[in-house]
């Protein structure tokens, strides 16, 4: 293909560039140009072809910088609207460390999406990584420079899997082009890459990270990550890892997992946490399958999650920002004095229920059928229980304790929420309906169409999705989705008295990585530290004495034997120093006859031995 | 204005929860009146190709989730709140 976007189009150069210009923006102004990199990044990736550009000759093998096609242009896409939708809700917050971490994260998302190779994918996955930890850190709470720590280990930890497995890969291939992998021929490299991929998409048992840190960042900051870290990871594994089984298994695991955590679970923004674990499920459980309908749900789903996520950390941040806190338990009333974070709120939950008209339906539906079609019917019933969850939690639960449940308490003190807030809202929830009642829009950007070449040659099923697109608007997809979401609203009005949330922090994977950090700590501070001693000890006793009695012994030595030798040695010196003196005379006919008398002697012997 | 009355109504309607019950009943039965007439294309599941099925897997999974996680689940994993905010 032709390669004909120039590398100034790259949206990870306008939010990097202006990561970097931050500091030098008087306050005021900077408000006022927050989402100018998101708005150039979307007329940028509107405006992209497909194709490669930005390849640098590297050692002996080659960097891509930009590589275009229609998987990137989907995930771009989205990334470029929620950035401007992100960064508008932003607008108010005058610490400028934020805006920089949030800019330079966003800018490493981009640089993630149009790798052409695993280096350069490294790179930008590790400033997503450190920057996300900023965002976190920014907090400024002593929770949240703890959970800030304990992410920033488990992303490095991931990092270095990824690392690890490219640089074998680089060894073994030759190259380190970042390319689809035979699911048949998958070698140990592959699943490193793999493993390291599915600690970003938060794959259960490796997802511990997010529900632990997300509620502890930052308001805006949540409404970053929650689009950009786990979204990424559903990338990469799409480019690289379409087809694999395990992914299906995994991910349709997650959909359920999170959803059940999510149940018993009382901060509002780890809820949220969860069902990122449990919506990004779907897209791991898509990608696995690896039929185009599938993978095309995934991308879809990815999209669509990536809107009604971020409107839902937004709902939930403007709890956090005006009570002071996001703990249901704490929470109660409140839709008297926030009536329009709960409209917004809603939008987002039942978009993430897929309730037709708005658009979890269109791509949530996708994803199943695709699966349902396929004959993975155990995997479709798991995500259609999932989808059962997810309405109950956050289409139920949280806003019913959040808003409902309990008198408003007047003297409750709620600090007003500035308009860019409601703003963004606004923006995200007309997205959400607007996509969800016209859904070519988003189905027109979809990685596996007529006319595109397909990025994979391990997705099956290519033709019948073109020759049949997925038409989610039949009657009986309409009635599906509100039978099983009108009888699980039902189910929670039967459960109501137990489902109230509880004040308890539920132990997840963490307990298992905090155990192997323990296991780790203590091999170093009890064996390893109780050798140390006993060798402290045996080399103080033995070794110094030792050392000393083998100094007394070189000493004896040095005497006896060195200086002996020296000594007989310099005795014979100075004996053969004598005789020479005797020998010479200084006088030039007899060193001449003494030569000659050698010369003489030398030539008799040679010719005694060549004879 | 609008905010402060669109709050009022909504905080108005906590007290009318019994006729939003009674309304959603009977939305619920429409839909079910309404699968005994509209099938799936192709039933996936088997069970599925009966009217009703998924008002079921609704209802039931919702109650069963609840009473599981909540009532048996939850206990066994639950820990002070702030567990992981302080030094051991």
């Amino acid at each position: 293909m032709t390669a004909t976007n120039s590398l100034l189009a790259h949206p990870a150069v306008y939010f990097l560039l202006a990561s970097f210009a931050v500091p030098f923006i008087p306050g005021r102004l900077l408000k006022w140009l927050l989402p100018l990199p998101a708005i150039l990044a979307v007329l940028s990736v509107i405006g992209l072809d497909h194709g490669t550009s930005g390849v640098l000759g590297w050692v002996d093998t080659e960097l891509t910088l930009f590589r275009v096609d229609q998987l990137s242009i989907v995930f771009a896409h989205v990334f470029a609207i929620q950035g401007v939708i992100a960064l508008i809700f932003a607008m108010h917050i005058k610490d400028k460390g934020q805006h920089m971490a949030s800019l330079a994260y966003v800018g490493g998302g981009f640089g993630c999406l149009f790798a052409g190779d695993y280096l350069t994918l490294f790179v930008f996955w590790e400033i997503m990584s450190v920057a996300s930890t900023m965002l976190v850190w920014l907090n400024r709470s002593d929770r949240s420079v703890r959970a800030g720590f304990r992410y920033f280990m488990f992303h490095t930890l991931g990092g270095l899997f990824m690392l690890g497995g490219l640089l074998l890969r680089w060894a073994d291939l030759g190259t380190l082009a970042f390319t689809p992998v035979d699911p048949s021929g998958a070698m140990y490299y592959d699943w490193l890459i793999m493993i390291g991929f599915c600690v970003n998409a938060a794959v259960v048992p490796l997802h511990a990270w997010l529900p632990d840190a997300y509620p502890e960042a930052t308001v805006t900051g949540a409404v970053f990550m929650s689009a950009y870290t786990t979204k990424t990871a559903v990338y990469v594994l799409a480019r690289a890892f379409a087809g694999f089984e395990i992914l299906a298994i995994a991910g349709t695991v997650m959909c359920v997992y999170g959803v059940f955590y999510a149940t018993i679970e009382n901060n509002a923004r780890r809820i949220l946490g969860y069902h990122i674990v449990s919506q990004v499920g779907y897209m791991v459980a898509g990608i696995g399958i690896g039929t185009a309908m599938t993978v095309n749900g995934a991308s879809a789903h990815a999209y669509a999650h990536i809107l009604y996520k971020g409107l839902l950390f937004m709902g939930a941040g403007c709890l956090l920002y005006s009570a002071g806190t996001a703990k249901l338990t704490e929470l109660g009333g409140l839709v008297k004095r926030l009536p329009l974070v709960f409209i917004f709120y809603m939008v987002a939950a039942v978009s993430i229920s897929g309730m037709p008209f708005f658009n979890g339906f269109v791509s949530k539906t996708m994803t199943i059928t695709g699966a349902a079609e396929a004959h993975r019917t155990w995997l479709a019933l798991g995500m259609e229980l999932a989808a059962v969850g997810t309405f109950l939690s956050v289409g139920l639960k949280l806003p019913y304790f959040a808003f409902f449940s309990k008198n408003d308490n007047p003297a409750r003190e709620l600090k007003p929420i500035p308009m860019n807030m409601y703003v963004a809202m606004a923006i995200g929830s007309a997205l959400c309906f607007f996509t969800g009642v016209y859904p070519e829009f988003l189905y027109k950007l979809l990685p596996i169409q007529e006319g595109v070449s397909v990025y994979s040659p391990y997705i099956a099923h290519v033709t019948e999705a073109i020759e049949h697109p997925y038409v989610p608007y039949t009657t009986w997809h309409v009635l599906q989705a509100f039978m099983i979401l009108g009888f699980t609203g039902l189910g929670f009005w039967a459960m109501r008295k137990v489902v109230v949330p509880h004040a308890q922090r539920n132990v997840d994977f963490e307990w298992f990585y905090i155990l192997g950090g323990k296991a780790f700590l203590a091999i170093f501070s009890r064996p390893f530290a109780w050798i140390d001693t006993r060798w402290s000890e045996v080399y103080r006793t033995v070794g110094l004495r030792g050392l000393v009695g083998s100094a007394d012994g070189s000493a004896r030595f040095d005497r006896a034997a060195i200086d002996g030798v020296v000594d007989g040695t310099a005795k014979g010196v100075f004996g053969i120093g004598g005789a020479l003196a005797k020998l010479q005379t200084g006088r030039l006919q007899t060193y001449a006859s003494a030569a000659l008398l050698a010369a003489i002697g030398v030539g008799v012997l040679a010719f005694v031995l060549v004879k | 204005m609008f905010r402060e009355s669109l709050g009022n109504w909504l905080y108005a309607q906590r007290s009318k929860s019994g006729g939003w019950f009674w309304a959603l009943i009977a939305f619920l039965g429409l839909l079910v009146l309404a699968n005994v007439f509209v099938h799936p294309h192709h039933p996936h599941f088997g069970l599925d190709a009966y009217p009703g099925f998924w008002a079921v897997f609704g209802f039931g999974g919702a109650v069963i989730m609840v009473a599981v996680l909540k009532k048996i689940v939850a206990p066994l994993l639950a820990r002070p709140e702030d567990c992981y905010d302080r030094d051991q």
